[in-house]
């Protein structure tokens, strides 16, 4: 554990001197921000069926692809580029340290950035004078809901980012594989939210619909913690590093 | 009782998509000895380094570190070898004291030795005064390397093992770096792979030399220059003419490898390798002719360098021979 602790330390420092850190914060803020004013006046407008939060989590899948696509990019690709990785492998650390030191700093800058977003909620949900936006804020567990959410999927997300780094020096071709992985996965989550008009389309039934991404924030912005979803997003990043570990492996070798 | 042997390689084979880079090499290591490994570029010098340091894996064969198979429990074995790879490759964005802090802390340095390790390992390589605060991205590529060595040095590993230890380093960082070897000398077994000989012919005890995979010579370097020289190397002061001197000395057998006649202005300096039972017939005909007086004659030592380049061309003529 303390090496583990020793290398997540190095990762997170890697990350907070990086000023490619800063950017991808700011792009995600902007993102977010955008989103979040332009839901705003949708709801200062006239009320709406669904409720702010999940409306909001909904818009941010795009946001969240693009800041796990860039975070996780350097992880293994920058250490095989600048071949620091042999010097990491050359002391007596196992590959599973390395690769959940990187794991949980991603995922720790993740969790930063969304919890960056909680001034916004709190901001408008206290004093925006409107009656409209205070009944759409009126749900605080919706809010929290959909932060464990993005908490949950994000351990996924940031996973299959660590496997894609893992396989490329390139951190171009690595942040793209995580795009084009990610991006399917919250497409398809898309469709079965309308799935009333997919519905033919889909022979799998109720496994597409555990499948979806959007359904399982739903459900959590709602108070209902899935279990199916838990194990799903758990077992998946566990496979991801799994393969993250073996993609490392053969590159030292 | 620990074994007298530090590292034991067995049959030690390793192939790059079907390439072979290591042919069934074995070789053992005495505790507390400096050895060189040497070969031409591409001969599976990095190959064995890297599995010694349990950084990749044989195709087949086993390497013991301390009695610890590298194939069996590379990360106990691992605790018992320090390396620093080829080119040296380091984080940018650590300063020099963090940096061998963070690796202390891997190698399991306690948490009270660190500091002191740190500061012992940056004194010895220069480093404590001039760069200790400094960011790795902007040092040179000398400074870089002593950042490797001190690396190398940090904990308490039995084996460290130096892969091209002093390229970019001036004469005088040279010198620093044979004084840290001079002092870990007896007690951590040092392996060094370099392309620089002579440093190498200096600090080194043994020398095991490898050319496409397979170990051509090993030993001290007295067993070398009798082993791997089956001629033996000589010098001659000759006067007379120079045509009648390479006559004679072919018809011994001998092989010339200087032929100095600006030496003086009727003597030429010759150096020639030839074997033990010729050099005597050589002599006696030189004594018989009268136009041929010679005025010095002594035995060479044999270069590193010379031992070498015999030992890689004898195995690759030896190969051009199989192939005809």
């Amino acid at each position: 554990m303390k090496k583990l602790w020793t290398l997540f330390k190095y990762d997170a420092y890697k990350l907070v001197v990086s000023p490619s850190t800063y950017a991808i914060a700011m792009i995600f803020a902007t993102f977010i921000g955008a989103i979040f004013i332009s839901l705003l006046r949708e709801y200062m407008v006239a009320e709406q069926d669904v409720p702010f939060v999940q409306m909001f989590f909904r818009y941010c899948w795009l946001s969240t692809c693009m800041a796990v696509a860039l975070i996780t990019m350097r992880s293994f690709s920058e250490e095989y580029k600048s071949c620091t990785f042999q010097s990491l492998f050359s002391v007596p650390v196992q590959l599973w340290q390395v690769v959940l030191a990187k794991f949980f700093a991603a995922y720790l800058f993740l969790l930063v950035l969304w919890l960056c977003t909680l001034p916004l909620f709190a901001a408008v949900g206290t004093s925006c004078g409107s009656a409209l936006l205070e009944a759409a804020f009126a749900s605080k567990f919706s809010i929290i809901g959909g932060l464990l959410f993005t908490a949950l999927s994000g351990l996924f997300f940031i996973a299959i980012g660590i496997f894609a780094s893992s396989l490329t020096e390139n951190q171009m071709i690595s942040s793209m594989v995580t795009f084009c992985i990610l991006v399917p996965f919250f497409v398809y989550g898309h469709i079965w939210g309308n799935r009333s008009k997919f519905y033919s389309l889909d022979p799998w039934g109720t496994f597409s619909e555990s499948l979806s991404v959007f359904s399982q924030m739903d459900d959590f912005c709602n108070g209902v913690l899935d279990s199916r979803a838990i194990v799903f997003y758990l077992s998946s990043c566990a496979l991801a590093l799994c393969l993250s570990a073996i993609a490392v492996q053969r590159k030292l070798n | 009782m620990p074994s007298k042997d530090a590292i034991v390689a067995g049959n030690l084979t390793k192939k790059y998509c079907g390439n072979v880079a290591l042919n069934g090499v074995s070789f053992s290591i005495k505790r507390g000895s400096v050895v060189g490994l040497i070969g031409p570029n591409g001969a599976g010098k990095s190959s064995i380094l890297k599995i010694l340091a349990g950084l990749i894996t044989g195709t087949s064969g086993d390497v013991l570190i301390n009695g610890i198979s590298v194939a069996g429990d590379a990360p106990h074995a691992k605790e018992h070898v320090s390396f620093m790879p080829e080119n040296n490759p380091l984080p940018d964005h650590m300063r020099v004291g963090e940096y061998l802090r963070f690796r202390a802390e891997l190698k399991g340095v306690p948490a009270k030795k660190i500091r002191a390790n740190g500061e012992k390992v940056m004194r010895q390589c220069d480093l404590y005064y001039e760069a200790r605060y400094r960011m790795i991205k902007g040092l040179s590529k000398g400074y870089r390397q002593r950042v490797g060595i001190a690396d190398a040095m940090l904990g308490d590993s039995e084996i460290v093992i130096l892969d091209e230890p002093t390229i970019g380093l001036d004469p005088h960082q040279i010198v620093g770096v044979r004084k840290i070897i001079a002092e870990n000398r007896g007690t951590r077994t040092i392996l060094i792979s370099s392309h620089i000989l002579s440093e190498l012919e200096t600090v080194c005890d043994s020398f095991i030399i490898i050319n496409r995979g397979n170990i051509v010579a090993a030993g001290t370097f007295d067993d070398l220059s009798d082993d791997v020289c089956d001629r033996r190397l000589f010098f001659a002061q000759i006067s007379g003419v120079e045509a009648t001197i390479r006559d004679l000395f072919k018809s011994c057998g001998a092989r010339i490898s200087t032929f100095d006649n600006r030496s003086s202005e009727d003597s030429h300096a010759v150096k020639f390798s030839i074997a033990d039972e010729s050099c005597r017939a050589l002599l006696g005909k030189i004594a018989a002719k009268n136009d041929l007086i010679l005025k010095k004659f002594g035995r060479v030592e044999p270069t590193l360098e010379e031992i070498f380049l015999h030992s890689t061309r004898r195995c690759r003529d030896q190969d051009i021979g199989g192939e005809q």
